[in-house]
């Protein structure tokens, strides 16, 4: 049985800076999947056909910048994201898209909290590998989140991809973001209380045909 | 479903409900394409491999900064500087003679030739001391020995004394040599190095002074020198309208020089060596010009120039040579006791056995003690010959052979001995002019 990669990223990333390309292709092969899923949703179905540019480009950026890199604080997958987070905002910009960072943070102090009725249907997160109907169930709630997630402004659905998908902690998301820890926080609980209206309006026929 | 596991999985901002739909969504499973893997990779591995190839360029570039920064330093770009302006000079000084960027300390101080041809100056082999019977030449290059010291000499005349004979050979026939040195001094006289130049055209075959008739002998013919080379015509004393032209331009450039000298002269109007001091010092810088480029010449200031000649007229190895410069210009001032106790004139034999003194002396020595000496001499008048010059009917100077050698007084203060060969000194004295007591 293999062995794990237990090696940091900060150390494969000081080694490609000294020369070494294979430290650089095991950074790769780690963080691919999740940084290329993190630009696809950022960017929407709308802007999907540059997730490879973009995608390519954040890479490109870490090659050339291999000499001047430094942990400082930050992890090497934090800075990552950082990058493409960046990138993707100039996409945004680019394509015309009004891009607001600071959206929904003045609503008011607390975010808008959906009805939770909506969620008591729903089937309990299996963890490892759902089976049968609860599979299909959080396919389809998959897709529709993917919908409710194109609804949301970028600076929340950069905060809930980071920290739902990716596994960044809070402050990680915060520092990923370059915005203090409060913010990204609220910006997280903005995002969470919008997409559990949007998906529990969704799934609610659902529940109620599979009651039956 | 309850609200516990809403908010169970990671506190109140994970939802585990929306992560599990999330990590079941259409694009959960989503990877990059293999070709832009590929390319990100290459691009990765071509970047590893860009910095050794860079790595020469940016050592060679710190290379000579390095060095710009080392040679910038103070004392290395002052050696630096030093090095070039050396190499430089070394260039210059490239196809000349080694000797001529050398001083030498003792150089025999070359008398004054006639004015030279080109021919003469451009080839020195010419100047070479000629056979007896070849006056012209000797004109030429006479030389004499340096006893007293060396006197500052001009590169051209270092060259020209490479090319004259030892100084051992000038003594060898003073009887020849004569007119040579006589000529020279003579030339020197009219300070018309410039214009003989000029007149070079105009030389005409020299005959042989040897051959001159003593009855009449000119033995300072030095303005029919400056004209047309006349060594050859002796008795002409009289300047040609060419040397009087010349003269006169020469005039207002060396008017300040003249003036000096006539001072020194009036000052002195007695005496041999003051008198014509002046004189002296344009004969040897008439000597220096005409063995010198006229360039050269035209470069010195006058006042300088006169200083210089000047002083090398009292350093000369020939003191006699204003006493027979003297006698050739002013011959009505001069005179000498005659026979029966009178004055007579200093004719033509007695300025020719002079200049054969003045030949046969080639190492003139300055006496200190001149009193002590004078005394001697007078002491033993029988076994000495003394030939007294007056000047104005004053007492100039005293030339007398003694048995050793010859004793020449140049009043006030000025005495030289030269020695010379018993055979010499029968010679001279069997010549004495008469009324030389």
């Amino acid at each position: 049985m293999p062995r794990p990669d237990d090696t940091s990223d900060d150390v494969l990333m000081a080694a490609y800076a000294r020369g070494d390309a294979s430290a650089f292709e095991r950074l790769y092969a780690r963080h691919q999947a999740g940084l290329y899923r993190f630009i696809r949703r950022l960017l929407g179905t709308a802007l999907a056909a540059q997730t490879d540019e973009v995608f390519q480009d954040t890479w490109l950026k870490v090659v050339h910048a291999r000499d001047r890199w430094a942990p400082q604080g930050a992890t090497f997958r934090t800075w990552l994201f950082t990058l493409a987070h960046h990138r993707v905002i100039d996409v945004l910009r680019r394509s015309g898209r009004e891009v607001s960072i600071d959206a929904f943070e003045s609503e008011g102090d607390e975010p808008w909290q959906p009805e939770a009725t909506a969620w008591q249907h729903w089937p309990a997160p299996a963890g490892a590998a759902p089976q049968g109907e609860d599979l299909a169930f959080w396919r389809r709630a998959g897709e529709k989140l993917l919908v409710c997630l194109e609804q949301l402004p970028l600076a929340q659905r950069s905060a809930f991809l980071l920290h739902h998908d990716d596994g960044l902690a809070l402050d990680e998301v915060a520092r990923a973001l370059e915005v203090g820890f409060e913010t990204a926080k609220t910006r997280l609980r903005y995002a969470m209380s919008k997409l559990r209206t949007c998906m529990g309006a969704y799934l609610e026929p659902l529940q109620t045909k599979g009651a039956r | 479903m309850s609200d516990d596991t809403t908010t169970s999985s990671g506190g109140p901002e994970h939802d585990a409900w929306l992560r599990e739909a999330l990590r079941h969504a259409p694009d959960a499973t989503a990877v990059p394409p293999i070709s832009l893997r590929e390319a990100i990779l290459a691009e990765a591995r071509a970047a590893t491999r860009a910095v050794p190839r860079n790595a020469p360029t940016i050592s060679l570039a710190d290379r000579f900064a390095a060095f710009w920064s080392w040679l910038a330093r103070p004392p290395i770009a002052a050696g630096f500087a030093s090095v070039m302006a050396a190499t430089l000079v070394g260039l210059m000084w490239w196809d000349r003679p080694i000797d001529e960027a050398i001083p030498q300390a003792s150089a025999p101080v070359v008398a004054a030739a006639a004015p030279k041809t080109e021919a003469d100056q451009q080839s020195p082999v010419s100047a070479t001391p000629a056979p007896l019977a070849g006056p012209a030449t000797a004109a030429q290059s006479t030389t004499t020995p340096a006893a007293t010291p060396p006197v500052p000499a001009t590169a051209t005349d270092r060259a020209q004394r490479r090319a004259v004979a030892p100084p051992q050979a000038a003594p060898a026939e003073p009887i020849v040599a004569l007119p040579a040195k006589t000529v020279a001094v003579a030339d020197a006289l009219r300070e018309e190095s410039k214009d003989a130049a000029k007149t070079q055209s105009n030389a005409a075959p020299a005959a042989p002074a040897a051959q001159a008739p003593p009855a009449a002998p000119s033995p300072f013919p030095m303005r029919d020198l400056r004209d047309n080379d006349a060594r050859a015509v002796p008795g002409r004393a009289e300047p040609t309208a060419l040397a009087k032209k010349a003269e006169k331009s020469d005039a207002e450039e060396k008017k300040e020089v003249a003036a000096s000298e006539n001072r020194l002269a009036a000052a002195a109007p007695a005496t041999v060596g003051a008198a014509p001091t002046g004189a002296l010092g344009r004969s040897i810088g008439a000597s220096t010009d005409a063995s010198a480029t006229g360039r050269f010449a035209a470069q010195t200031p006058p006042i300088a120039a006169a200083r210089q000649r000047v002083a090398e007229a009292t350093a000369t190895a020939r003191p006699m040579a204003p006493l027979l410069a003297a006698l050739t210009s002013e011959t009505g001032r001069w005179s000498r006791p005659g026979p029966t106790g009178g004055s007579a004139a200093v004719d033509g034999v007695v300025q020719a056995w002079l200049a054969r003194v003045d030949a046969a002396a080639t190492q003139w020595q300055p006496l200190v003690d001149r009193a002590s000496r004078l005394d001697g001499a007078l002491a033993s008048t029988a076994e000495a010959s003394t030939v007294l010059l007056y000047r104005d009917g004053r007492s100039s100077a005293t030339v007398r052979i003694e048995d050793a050698g010859v004793f020449f007084e140049a009043r006030p203060g000025q005495a030289w001995f030269a020695p010379l060969s018993p055979e010499v000194v029968a010679r001279l004295r069997a010549t004495l002019p008469p009324t030389t007591r």
